[in-house]
């Protein structure tokens, strides 16, 4: 098998097992199914066109998640989105609040997952995103970094200010009783 | 940390498995004497889990699984042209041809549908850029090599004991519809049999009746589906995949 096979071949093992992920992460940056699938063919596209500069041994899934964030951002669903100012990376303006939850009974309130996924879409899409990479793809904090290109402070300070959301957002959703 | 309790940060990176190393020591310290703070991280590790099931929220209908497939399985540009086919394969080359045609090159681009994605991987095999990870008519090499590469384990009958005239000659390990599947390939006569062993069932989502002069053949055995592409007749490729079927 010649080099450009192997590296072909190498790719497909890496790359396929996470079309599903890629997608699902696609689709909560798009937010729309059409768009999803666009987004993941092309940085399938442009993540094989640029295999060469992947690093074995380095994270592949941190890597193509910034190659997919990267194209997300040129699209235009982003582009609309690209004023945004988050005040959650300047600590100093705004400090993380309580949520008045009691530990127990944010437990009882995440069996409701259909609420916590309602919730989610109420995030602001840059404390989604980050609690996506964080919490359901696993990737370490300094991967976080590489895919949003912030520092690793502000990964800690955007996932904080994102899980205080959610109990927040939840607990507006119980009425108030928790 | 402050000097009460754990700060929301702190929190998160114990359940995140990202305390700093000077944390390493005092924060567990801490938690063993703060009731509220240990409480705290419990429900933020019950708040990490939850969004996780909750977060997996989108998945890809099967078409658009296989067509995302298609696109990681392109070779790179300089690979995406005509690929070098043996001339004793002639046969194989027309039915390319005719393929070609057909589809509008669709195998060197996307397959739209997962019966033109396996038979995409059946004429892969075809070509001498593409030779198989394993080179062997040995089923003691074959199957232990797909050891730790596979969700699921599969039997392979002796030479002996697989129809007249057919031999195994390889396997790879390939993806079909997103999912690690094994790869068997054999010689029937003088034609090529490509055969993949899954736990999915991909059958009704492949068009059985064949294309373009090539057949499938599908068996369900041991849990496992077992589907056979290749353009010998269908008889003797049916009679294959019983073979491989019944020894599951």
């Amino acid at each position: 098998m010649g080099s450009h096979a192997r590296e072909a071949k190498e790719f497909q093992e890496l790359a396929v097992p996470l079309l599903t992920s890629l997608y699902n992460h696609a689709q909560w940056l798009a937010r729309d199914p059409v768009e999803a699938e666009d987004l993941v063919q092309e940085t399938l596209t442009k993540a094989l066109r640029a295999f060469n500069s992947f690093e074995p041994g380095t994270n592949f899934k941190a890597w193509i998640f910034r190659i997919l964030r990267n194209t997300f951002l040129t699209s235009r669903t982003a582009i609309a989105n690209a004023r945004t100012v988050y005040l959650e990376d300047h600590p100093d303006v705004l400090e993380v609040a309580e949520s008045g939850l009691t530990p127990e009974a944010e437990v009882i309130k995440l069996n409701d997952l259909a609420a916590l996924r309602t919730a989610l879409e109420q995030l602001a899409p840059h404390l989604r995103e980050v609690i996506l990479l964080c919490d359901l793809e696993e990737l370490k904090y300094r991967e976080i970094a590489a895919v949003l290109d912030v520092p690793i402070g502000t990964v800690m300070s955007r996932l904080a200010r994102a899980r205080q959301n959610l109990r927040q957002i939840l607990k507006s959703k119980s009425g108030g009783s928790l | 940390m402050s000097a009460d309790h754990l700060l929301p940060e702190t929190i998160g990176a114990v359940v995140d498995g990202e305390l700093s190393r000077e944390d390493e020591v005092a924060v567990p310290a801490h938690l063993n004497e703060c009731h509220a703070c240990a409480l705290k991280v419990i429900a933020a590790g019950q708040l990490k889990s939850a969004t996780s099931r909750a977060a997996r929220s989108f998945a890809p209908s099967q078409e658009v699984l296989a067509r995302l497939t298609a696109v990681a399985r392109q070779a790179p540009p300089r690979r995406a042209t005509v690929v070098p086919i043996r001339t004793i394969k002639w046969t194989a080359a027309a039915a390319m041809f005719v393929l070609a045609i057909a589809f509008g090159g669709r195998m060197l681009r996307q397959s739209e549908t997962l019966s033109a994605e396996i038979l995409d991987e059946h004429l892969a095999t075809l070509s001498d850029a593409a030779s198989p990870e394993v080179l062997s008519s040995d089923r003691h090499t074959v199957k232990p090599w797909f050891q730790g590469k596979l969700p699921f384990s599969f039997n392979i009958p002796e030479q002996s004991a697989l129809p007249a005239d057919t031999a195994l000659i390889g396997a790879d390990l390939t993806y079909v519809n997103g999912k690690p599947t094994a790869l068997l390939l054999f010689t029937i006569h003088k034609h090529h049999a490509s055969v993949f062993v899954s736990q999915q069932q991909v059958s009704e989502f492949v068009h059985m009746s064949g294309r373009s002069g090539f057949h499938f053949s599908l068996g369900r055995g041991g849990g496992l589906e077992l589907l056979g592409v290749s353009d010998v007749n269908s008889a003797e490729l049916d009679a294959l995949i019983a073979n491989l079927t019944a020894a599951q």
